[in-house]
């Protein structure tokens, strides 16, 4: 059986609308690394959470 | 002005790691914020000239072997690519690993670890599959195997 490609435990659920344009290159990427464009939305959106986690961090410490 | 709509899924954690950064840069939801946190992902990508990592996952595929014999080996796969244990020559217990085009079942190179696989599968994806003339894939595996070597 296929594995499921949302985390275990996925319990919210948001409507992420984008132009046609920005579609497509989310498509693409999503294409590239094999995920539907959902999956694909989900893991950017923890990535780059993650480095702005980090850039904040680094600007308190600096202050 | 029209536009696509995507249902995401996340779990508790996710939610809340996304609400405060939406919350931190500003938006009034997180869904709001998930559009423009793809794009600034993509284009850090792009800034830093990194690809895409691939998703890979445990998996068995074919391979024809520099002798013709067409074999199935385990491996790890994220389609349209597989790397397998061993060179072109076979499977081995040695060090090296092999990338697979899995369409046509060949094998594109061999190089030192798992991670220099992936790393060109990775380079080398968008080319295949957008078919970019920009990029010659045979270069991007010279370049690769140099850089094994």
């Amino acid at each position: 059986m296929a594995r499921p490609m949302w985390a275990s435990g996925a319990v919210v659920r948001y409507a992420v609308r984008g132009t046609f344009e920005q579609a497509e290159a989310w498509g693409l990427a999503a294409s590239v690394k094999g995920l539907p464009i959902p999956v694909f939305l989900a893991l950017a959106a923890d990535d780059y959470a993650e480095r702005l986690k980090r850039r904040i961090a680094r600007e308190e410490r600096k202050r | 002005m029209k536009v696509a709509t995507f249902s995401v899924r996340a779990t508790e954690a996710q939610s809340i790691r996304w609400k405060r950064a939406a919350d931190a840069e500003g938006y009034a939801s997180a869904g709001s914020w998930l559009a423009d946190a793809a794009d600034a992902y993509l284009k850090a990508r792009v800034k830093t000239g990194l690809p895409l990592p691939l998703a890979w996952h445990l998996g068995r595929f074919r391979v024809v072997l520099m002798d013709g014999r067409e074999i199935e080996v385990r491996g790890v796969v994220s389609p349209p690519f597989g790397v397998y244990q061993g060179t072109s020559h076979g499977p081995d217990g040695n060090k090296l690993r092999t990338l697979v085009h899995l369409p046509g079942r060949k094998v594109v190179a061999t190089l030192r670890s798992s991670r220099q696989c992936r790393a060109l599968a990775a380079e080398l994806a968008p080319v295949m599959i957008r078919g970019d003339p920009l990029q010659d894939p045979g270069r991007i595996i010279e370049r690769h195997q140099r850089e094994s070597a």
